[in-house]
């Protein structure tokens, strides 16, 4: 490489020809995703929420039908059986495999997206404001923005946050399965579980041209995991909401939240099993 | 004391600087070495990404921070002895301190330098970083700390006082230094004249400087230590100890490192005449404390953590101290007992020796790193309080480049620096803090005019990086808010500059007739400029209310 | 799950993008013009000389194409059509033939039963049910008054353990004990449906369980006896109950005594066509058939020539396709072409380098595969790829779930992205081209002419969920909606219940003194018929709950570990015909006495993300087709285990 395409690598790498067209045909809706000015312009008399999800434990089957949904909804890259990419490859939906406390009793397996905490330790760290919180409860990144310091993969209690530790590639072939939705991100970059805001902000656009706003049926199953769960045991929704699925299901006397004691206020609750 | 460069000068009139030792030559092959494979090593990490190094996702049992960072705050660690030694030799008139106070702020300022560099290579996108830094860094993060702080403030600071305190040194050698570097002296110099007025001004702000820079320092290095004391989410990091902790590692490495150079240098260079063995001891003793102190804060956290904590805390303390990282863990601990225990035997017995000091400096320094290492991995790999995997880091070959190259460029600056420049000052300023000076309003209006605009950039800039005006914004409203705090930090400090600098009144001719008389006189330059010199002094002693 | 990963398979860069033929041991292109006028020509000299002597072999065992494939076989003259009927789809539907007379597989009733009972079936895991039973699953525990119980009795802690809210250890190949076990405390009790002592067999059936106590059950499978007691009476308490077994309960020597055995227990529970739960009949789409093909003499005198395979035969007589024979036999008499559609013997099956040497024996192997897997790279001779299932326009009849009669079409989502045709096209298109007697029976243009005279016998039905009175009409709906369906359940059909009378353990082939551990091979979840190896989003799937995604390990228990070993060490496993390397992952939970290891690794081809990962555990296998149905059994091997140092 020469060295003046050195020097401009360094400020601006280049995506390689492939991508190029892929991210400029992309390029007004994540435009739109990652520089929250232009997403503020959408309509503001829009109510106030919480989003938030729960996930039925009872319900689960542990077929992670979530996480393949998830890789194919935002893009995620593959890498292989290469063990050089054993702990870099990116996970936004995972399953957590507890063992018990007993030894009699069995384990658990939980979903795992991002927890969207309303005090969120990975937006107080950054420092540059790659990732802060919007008023309706996301905890969004701006991916564009982030300078891969990784401090808030170290700040997240819940290790929900993934690097892009090398360039992600795909062939001319793979390319088409993109979703043209949710922008690719480079290497350098640090990304997790969006909730799929996409989807919601799809959402609420088209229910502003409507006149009214989303409902909470058109809700509980919009991102690509609870979409895709075939037990049902994925529901999202407003929690502020009383009338929402969520709410009630959070009220639940088997409801709780992972590290609840850390103060992170996650907006994620798990309904415990029932089994035996 | 006084005039130690011109009894040197009258000797050896072309050696006033250390002459090049084949061990000097090696070690700057070595470096350059060093810096080469580093570079290598990061065009290897530019181009492939970050998966040549063992870092990994912390989810995964990885480490998202391993080598880089610890040694960036080994770095900004060692920095802060420096110039500490440095401030508290003025401040407390420690004379036995005086001829390494140099030395100690060029340790400053190189290990600041290597620290920056390791931090930009730990960056995904330093690109973006530093272009992005300047605009959008927020104060609310500990990185900020890091990223700004450290560089305006402690960087800057360390430079302004480095530069003003060799001005009278860079003035003499400007005159008796070899030709070839005479641009370079009297740029440093900045039209330094050995008057009174100078040296008081410069006693003043020497005073001032030590006393604003110190709590600096201890900000500084709090962040640090915070960065990792406020993660309630990582078992072992969680604790109100970092930051003290960090202070008090910083001191002992520092100190440590500073007596490593020292004495290599004097070996190498032939230095041991211009700085005696008291100044070691006086180190050593510096050392011992500071070790011990630190090894209580270690006793202390480990109790802290074994005694009735939380599980994952207990797991993270136990897998230090008897698991996977117990071999780090223990030769950390013996090392830091051996750099306390040497200095500290040789005390008791009266007999300090400087090889002693010199090995338990290493042995610190050694102690140090891995400590630095077992603060930052463990609690990621083996850290999670959910029951996610564990795993295993250990830097790989790019990494350990990286951090050889930023030492060796420690190394460079320092050796480079020793030849061009003498290591032992001339002339030790006597700390002014009456106002005995002649006034000079005109000075005197500069420099606050300059310290207000700083301030007013002080405040504004914080506070707009801080985002109290931007309403619901993710940026600041002002543009670069950043970058005018830090540049308003950098302004109060070179307030001291203007205040140094700003030519004052001319002195008469009469004193300048002098000098053309003994020049005429065809004596050795040297000789000749001493005795003008010491004229000059006579003349220009300080006497109260009276002008030259 | 299946469907958003199968973009995959739509854009995988390792495709066959176009027909390809072998020349001087490389495959190269051919234009499809080309390779069925070769095609052509080859099979027309087969037929000259003797028409037995074209073997055809499917990977699948339903649809219109397979269908296609099956008349031009039988018009051609040759017997040796060999189905791709998954072992415990043959075991299950010939163990339906016996028992209830229909030879299918049975759907499941869910609504009403209180429990269900899986006999080692692989509930959350294998094949396409997997999914649709996840969705049931989670719909009865939770969003009925009353919900019903999930009991799994398996050697290892899978999901379907996981989601269970009992799980019975059992020793492998031993469900049909347990099965046994507990109609023999039902029988003890008098707790059964009465009709059930009018059937024909209940003598003996009581015969057999009578030895079959709790204690000696207790003592074949590992669980306890007292277990077994209430078991029975829990679930005679919440009857109807759904007997449930599947790929994995069958896949032993005793896989069809297994699976009468679980019919006999259904029966004992008041389980089989019962309205709110159990065992069902499954009913059928009313579609038309195609007219019977007119056989000339040629073909009529060629189809008496004994299978290759052996089925219908002795020892075979309840199968219709045998698989683990045919390597034997095809080296003895190669045949002189092979069709090949969607199979991948050479990989797949138990001894893989055996049916690569005896498909190395044929002069002309013509794969349909749309991608390059074993089977192409190392033996075809001839590559015709068939479309992408998202691009192909076939017929989609699922395997039943419930009692309600389905057909569907698969229409394609995008246009064809490379140079392939869809199979019925070149079946048909063969057909033409073959002349008579062929053109006859094969009277269409198109491959979809053909499979719309088929659907217009729903149309004909006037009943479901599609009813128009034109034919046309009738189309374009069921185009519309993709599928039609009978608007209700079938009605209880009354059927004979024939109850079995003799049931073994599995046998293992192996010295047990030199092998002493039982190979359980399993599907893992994301392995999709075999069909997931070349799609990551499936392949990241952790093959058993408790290992990460891309792990390929053998679960062991600690127990029967060799010193030294601990999780992460690699292994060697050695067995009677074969020997593997791979990492060992100790489970405290799995059977003792056995050792698990996934498919679905070690493929040499198949595309980047097939490659590399995993080693195949078909080649430890022995062959040892079924009893009876010569079904392809996968856990019929003891091995033992040593470190690697």
């Amino acid at each position: 490489m020469s060295l003046r395409r050195w020097f401009t690598q360094l400020l601006a790498p280049e995506p390689s020809p492939a991508r190029r067209d892929f991210l400029r045909n992309a390029a007004t809706l994540s435009a739109a995703v990652a520089i929250p000015q232009l997403a503020s312009a959408a309509p503001r008399a829009r109510r106030r929420r919480h989003w938030g999800m729960v996930i039925d434990l009872d319900r689960c089957s542990g077929c992670n039908a979530c996480g393949v949904a998830c890789r194919q909804e935002n893009n995620i890259p593959t890498y292989g059986p290469d063990p050089t990419f054993d702990g870099a490859r990116p996970e936004w939906m995972s399953m957590l495999w507890q063992e018990p406390e007993r030894a009699d009793a069995l384990p658990s397996l939980l979903p795992l997206p991002c927890m969207h905490c309303a005090d969120p330790p990975c937006v107080k760290v950054c420092p540059v404001g790659a990732t802060y919180k919007d008023p309706d409860g996301f905890t969004m990144q701006v991916w564009d923005r982030c300078i891969g310091c990784r401090y808030c993969m170290v700040a997240c209690p819940y290790s929900r946050r993934s690097f892009n530790w090398t360039e992600p590639a795909w062939t001319p072939l793979e390319l088409q399965m993109l979703n043209p939705d949710v922008a690719t991100r480079p290497r350098g970059v640090v990304e997790k579980c969006t909730f799929c805001h996409h989807r919601v902000r799809k959402l609420q656009e088209e229910a502003a041209l409507a006149g009214r706003e989303p409902t909470d049926a058109e809700c509980q199953r919009l991102p690509a995991c609870a979409q895709a769960c075939p037990a049902n045991a994925i529901t999202f929704g407003d929690l502020d909401d009383p009338d929402s699925r969520v709410a009630k299901l959070s009220g639940s006397p088997r409801a709780f939240r992972l590290l609840e004691h850390l103060g992170t206020e996650p907006s994620v609750y798990y309904l415990k099993k029932d089994r035996g | 004391m006084a005039g130690r460069i011109f009894a040197l000068a009258r000797r050896h009139p072309r050696r006033v600087l250390p002459a090049g030792t084949a061990g000097w030559y090696a070690l700057i092959a070595l470096a350059l070495g060093l810096i080469g494979l580093a570079i290598y090593a990061y065009s290897v990490q530019f181009r492939e990404g970050y998966i040549v190094t063992n870092l990994r996702n912390p989810g995964r049992g990885g480490a998202a921070w391993g080598l880089y960072i610890a040694m960036d705050v080994y770095f900004v660690g060692v920095s802060f002895a420096g110039i500490t030694v440095a401030s508290i030799a003025r401040l407390f008139k420690l004379q036995v301190l005086e001829p390494v106070t140099r030395l100690a702020e060029l340790l400053t300022i190189s290990a600041l330098l290597a620290g920056a560099c390791v931090v930009v290579a730990d960056l995904g996108r330093p690109g973006h970083g530093l272009l992005e830094l300047p605009a959008l860094a927020r104060p609310s993060s500990p990185f900020f700390g890091t990223f700004t702080l450290v560089v305006a403030g402690y960087l800057f600071s360390s430079l302004v006082a480095f530069f003003l305190t060799g001005r009278r040194d860079a003035a003499t050698m400007a005159r008796i230094g070899p030709r070839w570097l005479r641009w370079f002296y009297r740029g440093w110099a900045s039209g330094y004249r050995f008057t009174a007025d100078e040296h008081a001004r410069h006693g003043r702000t020497t005073f001032w400087l030590a006393i604003t820079i110190l709590p600096l320092l201890v900000c500084a290095h709090s962040t640090l230590g915070l960065i990792f004391g406020i993660q309630v989410g990582r078992p072992g990091w969680y604790s109100a100890l970092q930051a003290p902790g960090f202070l008090v590692l910083a001191g002992a490495s520092g100190t440590g490192m500073l007596i490593l150079a020292t004495v290599i240098l004097r070996r190498m260079l032939r230095l041991r005449a211009q700085i005696p063995d008291t100044a070691i001891h006086w180190l050593g003793g510096f050392l011992w404390v500071l070790a011990l102190v630190y090894l209580y804060f270690t006793v202390v956290e480990e109790l802290t953590a074994t005694y009735a904590g939380p599980t994952m805390d207990r797991h993270v303390a136990h897998s230090i101290v008897t698991g996977g990282y117990s071999t780090s863990f223990w030769v950390y601990v013996g090392t830091m007992f051996l750099g306390f225990a040497i200095p500290f035997t040789q005390y008791v017995r009266g007999r300090p020796s400087v090889r002693g000091i010199a090995i338990a400096a290493a042995l610190v320094n050694v102690g140090a790193v891995v400590k630095r290492l077992l603060i930052v991995v463990p609690s990621q790999t083996q850290g999670s309080y959910l029951a996610l995997e564990e795993g295993t880091y250990t830097p790989s070959w790019i990494e350990w480049s990286i951090m050889a190259g930023a030492a060796s460029l420690v190394l460079l600056i320092i050796l480079v620096f020793a030849r061009i420049f003498p290591l032992t000052h001339g002339h030790e300023p006597e700390l002014t803090r009456d106002s005995t000076l002649p006034r000079d309003r005109a000075r005197k209006l500069a420099s606050i005019a300059w310290a207000t605009i700083a301030l007013v950039l002080v405040v504004v800039g914080l506070t707009d990086s801080f985002r109290l005006w931007s309403g619901g914004d993710l940026d600041p409203r002002l543009p670069y808010a950043p970058l005018i705090f830090a540049a308003g930090v950098m302004m109060l400090f070179s307030t001291a500059v203007i205040y140094e600098l700003l030519p004052g009144r001319r002195p008469p001719r009469a004193k300048a007739r002098i000098v053309d008389r003994a020049r005429t006189r065809a004596a050795p330059p040297a000789v000749a400029l001493a005795t003008a010199i010491r004229a000059t002094e006579r003349t220009n002693r300080p006497t109260s209310g009276s002008q030259p | 799950m299946r469907g958003l990963s199968g973009l995959q398979t739509l854009y995988d860069p390792d495709r066959i993008t176009q027909p390809l033929q072998r020349v001087g041991g490389r495959l190269v292109p051919i234009a499809w013009r080309d390779a069925i006028d070769m095609l052509v020509r080859a099979l027309a000299d087969v037929r000259k000389r003797a028409p037995e002597q074209l073997l055809v072999m499917s990977g699948r065992d339903r649809g219109f194409t397979l269908e296609l494939l099956a008349r031009l076989c039988r018009v051609f003259g040759s017997p040796n059509f060999v189905d791709g009927t998954p072992a415990h789809t043959a075991t299950l539907a010939r163990a339906m033939e016996l028992s209830l007379g229909v030879r299918d597989v049975p759907a499941y009733t869910w609504d009403g039963a209180g429990a269900i009972l899986s006999l080692e079936a692989g509930l959350f895991e294998d094949a396409c049910r997997s999914i649709y039973f996840a969705r049931i699953a989670a719909a009865m525990r939770r969003d009925r008054a009353r919900g019903a119980r999930l009991i799994h009795a398996g050697p290892t802690f899978d999901l379907a353990a996981y989601n269970a809210d009992r799980w019975l250890r059992v020793q492998p190949g031993t469900a049909g004990a347990l099965a046994l076990g507990l109609a023999h405390v039902l029988v003890r009790d008098n707790k059964y449906a009465e009709e059930v002592a009018r059937a024909e067999g209940f003598a003996e059936l009581k015969a057999l369980i009578a030895d079959y106590s709790p204690a000696r059950v207790a003592a074949i499978t590992g669980c306890e006896a007292g277990a077994v007691d209430e078991l029975a009476h829990e679930l005679w308490q919440r009857r109807p109950v759904l007997v449930v077994v599947d790929e994995r309960s069958l896949a032993y020597t005793n896989g069809l005594a297994t699976a009468r055995v679980a019919i006999a227990l259904s029966a004992l529970l008041g389980s089989i066509e019962n309205p709110n739960g159990g065992l069902r009949v499954p009913p059928r789409a009313p579609t038309f058939a195609w007219p019977e093909a007119e056989l000339d003499a040629i073909a009529e005198r060629a189809l008496q020539t004994p299978r290759l395979d052996g089925a219908g035969r002795a020892p075979f007589v309840g199968a219709t396709s045998v698989l683990d024979t045919l390597p034997d036999a095809i080296r003895a008499t190669p045949p002189d072409v092979a069709l090949l559609y969607h199979a991948n013997p050479v990989y797949a099956r138990a001894q893989p380098e055996r049916w690569r040497d005896a498909l190395a024996a044929i002069p002309l192997v013509v794969s349909f595969s749309p991608f390059l897997d074993e089977t192409v790279a190392d033996v075809a001779d001839l590559v015709l790829p068939d479309h992408t299932f998202l691009e192909n326009f076939e017929d989609a009849t699922p395997l039943l779930a419930s009692p309600r009669a389905v057909a569907g079409v698969r229409q394609p989502v995008v246009t064809r992205v490379h140079d392939t045709r869809s199979t019925a096209d070149v079946v048909i298109e063969l057909a033409h081209r073959l002349g008579e007697p062929f053109a006859r029976a094969f009277p269409w243009r198109t491959s979809r002419d053909a499979f719309e005279e088929r659907w217009l016998g729903l149309h004909a039905a006037a009943r479901g969920t599609i009813v128009e009175p034109t034919a046309k009409q009738f189309l374009e709906r069921f185009y519309h909606h993709g599928f039609w369906a009978e608007r209700d359940d079938a009605l209880p059909a009354h059927v004979t219940i024939k109850l079995p009378s003799a049931w073994k353990e599995p046998v293992w082939d192996g010295d047990p003194a030199q092998y002493p551990l039982a190979l359980v091979a399993y599907h893992p979840l994301g392995h999709a018929s075999g069909g997931g190896a070349n799609q990551p989003w499936l392949r990241t799937l952790q093959p058993r709950p408790g290992l990460g995604s891309w792990t390929f390990a053998a679960s062991l228990s600690p127990l029967d570990a060799p010193a030294g070993v601990h999780t992460g060490t690699r292994i060697r496993v050695v067995s009677p015909h074969g020997a593997i390397e791979l990492a060992v992952h100790l489970d405290p939970r799995i059977a003792r006495g056995c050792i698990a290891i996934p498919t679905g690794g070690g493929h040499h081809a198949f595309g980047r993300w097939a490659r590399g990962f995993g080693v195949n555990v078909m080649t430890l296998l022995a062959r040892e087709p079924g009893a009876d149905t010569g079904a392809a059994l996968t856990c019929t091997t003891r091995v033992r285990v040593e470190a690697v140092t």
